[in-house]
């Protein structure tokens, strides 16, 4: 079971907001699109620029070891290690992959790991919480305590005194250090330059006291040049710490006279991965800025996925650097509620990979045989499509088809109710819709048809999900705009098939009165409305509705679908938290029915309502 | 006004010497020059030893002077050098409760001055 942890909540809301307060004072946007574009080139050409960077470090002096697996690795760095007893090593989730120190510990070496986070974890022998901040699930108690048990030491839980220990604890491991080992954030082909970024210094000092430096990085790291990796860096210093550069940048081409030095270049199935149909995940740079918006991280934190990588992209990476069973518990995780999306300096499309990956997961059967019921439903009604003949039967207005018939005039409008709305919780948000349309679009053709596929898609039914979309694309095609009041179909559907696809809730402004309310009306949006057009939605529902405002209006409710029958407790925990503050007499409206019903799992049936609904009530008044 | 100028400047350097004064007494310090400055993302320090290092990294207040301002970041790289660092700021740290922590490792102060 899943232990949740406030110390990420916090933490993590706390980087959120700084990261936010960084983003509004910089115009980032076109930062991203130039990186993410240098990114992908590079990886497109990652062979020849490997190619092109070993020769010149190896004419620099620095010996370059290319492995396949993180066996292959681990054994080479042991080799060269030759006699060194303490190694001084940076963070770096590569090396976490490989578990080198551990590996290297069995062979009785002294492997201290010198980022603060890390040496913390290190003591209390646990896995990286977190990619960016290995220690964000502990407290400053929690830290004192660890210190005066195993030091003998009387601190208080003072972040300050803390950190003073260990600064005096690992200044003389530095010093004595035979061997360093760090990772690499970049490597630019020409001309042949390692980066690694770091706030502490523990990077620049395990790098450049001891006699044998190795340099351990990913085969994903290459980039063509320094202008590639400039903005790359400053996104990776933005997205993960909400800086615009990190306190230290360092630099190596050739060992210092002192030096022997090593780069050790990893695939263990990156390659697979950059060719791969999941080659956008490729470009992840580990910023850790999709589990800081995470609702699903923010509340378990990274231990409850038990490897190194974690949330919606752990799942990826693990797959391929790991096995797929391991991946497969990740993914179950991850609501594919979007919300890490627009957080992601590299512009992956995390949920939908997720999605196309979940195709190879086998599903619990309390999930599949629902899809499967749908799938049914989706089969039936091929059949009567074939049956009936596209464009045999004309529909009269207003009525009801729960079949794909054409033969519209091209400015016709259907409504497409989607298949929450057949579920009998949401017989008064149906009979609305009904209303709805009957009053304010009597043209208009309703499309009965049950589901437009997203849960099928976002648990990896992919074929049940193209043939829906097929039966769709030619039910819809004669219409020039068509209406759902679903907001995830409509993000869905809209993602595919483009601007004819509109949000009911959204179309109905323009022709109804502002109302005022007596009790407050809070707005609830929807994950899937936090990218594309739906974010227009609360303004547009602002011209007649006045909303109050309310802090967690854009907080996940943890509904994801089947969410919460698969994790009910973190479901319930992520709902939670959309609680405080909300007593008396009040009103939410969303336009998502399956927040809805989990909204109202914790409000109560009458202070929750579908926007479609609760307009055309407001507008009966 | 020039002369209101001069004292403003004058009392500046006067803050300034005592503050270095009273940490040469309590503190270890070094003065490392850089290849220059570029906005935002620091001073850029060549390290061709590992006493260049122990210079820049293990002293408790680093002074860095900075003769030239560099263009661009890709301009400084542009130069030869066999290791180097961007500094932007002190050693610091926020693993413990997201509190700012400043030199963990490295120094625990980093003064850039600007040399004209
Ligand atoms: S889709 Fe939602 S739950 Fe999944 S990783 Fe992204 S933010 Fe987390
Ligand atoms: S998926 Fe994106 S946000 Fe998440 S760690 Fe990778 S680059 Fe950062």
């Amino acid at each position: 079971m899943s232990k949740f942890n406030e110390n990420v909540f916090k933490a993590t809301n706390l980087t959120v907001q700084k990261r936010e307060k960084l983003f509004r004072g910089h115009d980032l946007d076109s930062l991203r699109e130039n990186a993410q574009a240098k990114r992908a080139m590079s990886l497109e050409n990652a062979d020849v620029l490997w190619k092109i960077s070993a020769e010149q470090f190896q004419e620099n002096g620095i010996t370059v070891f290319f492995a396949d697996t993180a066996a292959s690795a681990n054994k080479f760095i042991s080799e060269k290690m030759g006699d060194a007893k303490l190694i001084v090593k940076g963070k770096s989730l590569t090396t976490e992959e490989m578990e080198l120190r551990q590996f290297l510990e069995k062979e009785e070496r002294e492997v201290v790991e010198t980022d603060l986070g890390e040496w913390i974890i290190q003591q209390r022998k646990e896995l990286p919480s977190h990619f960016t901040a290995p220690a964000i699930h502990l407290s400053a108690g929690d830290v004192a305590q660890m210190v005066n048990r195993k030091f003998g030491e009387n601190l208080p839980a003072d972040a300050h005194a803390l950190t003073a220990f260990a600064r005096r604890h690992l200044r003389e491991k530095f010093r004595n250090a035979d061997a360093g080992i760090i990772g690499a954030n970049a490597i630019c082909a020409k001309p042949a330059t390692v980066l690694s970024v770091s706030n502490e210094g523990n990077v620049s000092l395990s790098s450049r006291l001891p006699e044998k430096l190795f340099i351990v990085t990913g085969w994903d790291r290459i980039y063509d040049s320094v202008e590639g990796i400039e903005g790359v860096q400053r996104l990776l210093s933005a997205s993960a710490t909400a800086q615009e550069y990190t306190s230290y940048v360092d630099f190596f081409r050739k060992p210092l006279p002192h030096q022997q030095v090593f780069l050790i270049v990893l695939d263990n199935g990156r390659k697979a991965l950059m060719e791969s149909v999941f080659s956008d995940g490729a470009r992840c740079i580990r910023c850790g800025a999709c589990l800081n918006i995470c609702p699903v991280y923010e509340e378990v934190g990274g231990h409850t996925f038990g490897k190194v990588y974690h949330g919606g992209i752990g799942a990826l990476l693990t797959e391929f650097t790991g096995n797929d069973r391991d991946a497969s518990a990740i993914a179950s995780y991850c609501l594919r509620c979007k919300t890490c999306e627009p957080a992601c300096p590299m512009g992956i499309p995390i949920a939908d990979l997720l999605a196309r990956l979940s195709e190879s997961h086998s599903l619990p059967f309390y999930l599949s045989l629902p899809l499967r019921m749908l799938g049914r439903r989706v089969g039936a009604m091929r059949g009567r499509q074939k049956d009936q003949g596209i464009g045999d039967s004309p529909p009269s207005s207003g009525t009801h088809h729960s079949s794909p018939i054409t033969h519209h005039s091209s400015r016709s409008v259907a409504v497409f109710i989607g298949c929450m709305f057949r579920n009998p919780l949401m017989k008064r948000e149906r009979k609305g819709i009904e209303s709805t349309v009957a009053r304010f679009f009597p043209d208009a053709q309703i499309l009965d048809s049950g589901c437009c596929g997203m849960p099928h898609f976002y648990k990896g039914q992919l074929s049940a999900a193209v043939e829906r979309l097929e039966i769709i694309e030619k039910m819809i095609e004669p219409f020039e705009t068509v209406l759902l009041p679903c907001s995830s179909g409509f993000a869905y559907l809209r993602e595919r098939f483009g601007d004819k696809i509109e949000l009911m809730s959204m179309a109905m402004v323009e022709k109804l009165e502002k109302v005022d309310s007596i009790s407050p009306v809070y707005y609830h949006q929807p994950c899937h409305l936090k990218t594309g057009p739906g974010t227009k939605e609360k303004a547009a529902l602002n011209q007649v509705i006045t909303f109050s405002s309310w802090e967690n209006e854009n907080r996940c409710c943890g509904s994801g679908g089947t969410y919460f029958v698969q994790h009910p407790f973190v479901s319930r925990k992520i709902l939670s938290r959309k609680e405080p503050g909300m007593d008396g007499k009040f009103t939410i409206v969303t336009s998502c029915p399956s927040c809805l019903l989990q909204l109202r799992r914790v409000f109560g049936r009458g202070r929750v309502a579908h926007s479609v609904s609760y307009m055309l009530q407001s507008a009966t008044k | 006004m020039a002369t209101e100028w001069h004292q403003a400047l004058q009392s500046q350097l006067d803050d300034f010497i005592e503050k270095l004064k009273d940490r040469f007494q309590r503190q270890s310090i070094s003065i490392v020059e850089s290849l220059g400055f570029v906005p935002g993302a620091g001073a850029f320090v060549s390290i061709g030893s590992r006493s260049d290092a122990e210079e820049l990294f293990l002293s408790e207040v680093v002074i860095i002077l900075c003769r030239n301002q560099l263009e661009t970041y890709e301009a400084s790289l542009a130069g030869e050098f066999s290791q180097a660092c961007f500094v932007s700021a002190e050693s610091k740290t926020a693993d413990i409760e997201k509190k700012l922590v400043s030199g963990v490792h490295g120094p625990k102060e980093c003064i850039f001055v600007e040399v004209q």
